[in-house]
């Protein structure tokens, strides 16, 4: 018999819990962005103070530029850092990217950096050398003109 | 036999007992839904990556839009409370890490730009029974860690009544 109170004691709360139904509710909305290739090289400085060449520098057959070219990379994708001579009749260059060898400059583009996408402001040090001879170095101020080339890599 | 009695006594209300003790499982007809949104997707415009770039956390501008919700009270006579989560599911289409996302009201200043997360957030409480009409803005964090391509988060929203 309790129980059959117990059950008539719940009756007033199961019919108000019955009259008022909750509406509770979930609701998904998507929010799109497309995000485009994105790269940025930054090279300084822009410019290099000129530098005399030395009798010993043309023994050597080569002047070594005392200031680095700092080149700095962001990419969201994988990337390759180029480098070429910008005035085909100027003098030989040879670049070092970061310590290692040095290598001719010439008219095609040399790749000196790759790396993973995602990085932003990656730093490259690139070094120049003057290719210098005594029938090729004339008297007088010489130019020396590099591009270079941040690209998707393969691209 | 007091058992029987009382489970017969009980039994007509069932439907209803079951309906009050787990509100949110069955949906209402769309048009009935207390909780309704202008679109169901929207589409953030590129404007540049300068802009997008989060500094310090937080977005400074670039690439926004606003998610429009209608809300109803849930339960006749009582306050609610509206969450949000990130679905989990959310993501990049086209592979790679994702943008983040960061939401406020429209009322709040810019600096109440928060991140979208996977646990829910408090959007807003209200203590009476009001309906209302509730602008999120929402904006994406894109730095060079994000790849190239077509994402989509999903914000999900949940109403219960307080």
């Amino acid at each position: 018999m309790a129980g059959v109170l117990r059950a008539l004691r719940l009756l007033p709360a199961v019919l108000l819990a019955g009259g008022a139904v909750a509406r509770a509710d979930t609701l998904a909305v998507r929010a799109e962005v497309r995000v485009p290739l994105l790269q940025s090289l930054d090279a300084t400085p822009g410019i290099l103070d000129p530098v005399p060449a030395t009798v010993a520098d043309l023994e050597r057959g080569a002047l070594d530029v005392p200031e680095g070219v700092t080149l700095t990379v962001s990419s969201n994708v994988p990337w390759e850092l180029y480098v070429r001579r910008a005035d085909p009749g100027g003098p030989a260059i040879e670049v070092s990217a970061d310590g290692g060898p040095h290598r001719p400059a010439l008219d095609a583009w040399l790749p000196v950096a790759s790396g993973p996408g995602g990085v932003e402001g990656e730093r490259h040090e690139l070094r120049l050398r003057v290719v210098l001879s005594w029938t090729a170095a004339a008297p007088g101020d010489h130019a020396l003109r590099l591009e270079y080339r941040l690209a998707p890599r393969g691209a | 036999m007091r058992r029987r009695l009382a489970l017969a006594l009980l039994a007509p209300f069932a439907p209803w007992l079951l309906a009050a003790s787990a509100p949110s499982t069955a949906p209402a007809p769309a048009d009935e839904r207390p909780l309704r949104a202008a679109a169901e997707r929207i589409t953030l415009p590129w404007v540049g990556a300068d802009e997008l770039i989060p500094a310090h956390g937080v977005p400074r501008g670039g690439s926004r839009s606003t998610i429009e919700l209608e809300v109803d009270p849930p339960l006749p006579g009582r306050g609610w409370e509206l969450t949000v989560r990130a679905e989990p599911a959310g993501g990049p289409v086209a592979g790679g890490r994702p943008p983040r996302a960061f939401w406020k009201l429209d009322s709040e200043p810019p600096s109440g730009f928060r991140p979208l997360r996977e646990e829910e957030q408090l959007v807003l409480r209200s203590e009476s029974a009001t309906s209302g009409r509730i602008t999120i803005d929402v904006v994406f964090g894109v730095d060079w860690t994000v790849t190239p391509g077509r994402h989509d988060v999903g914000f999900l929203f949940d109403l219960q009544p307080l």
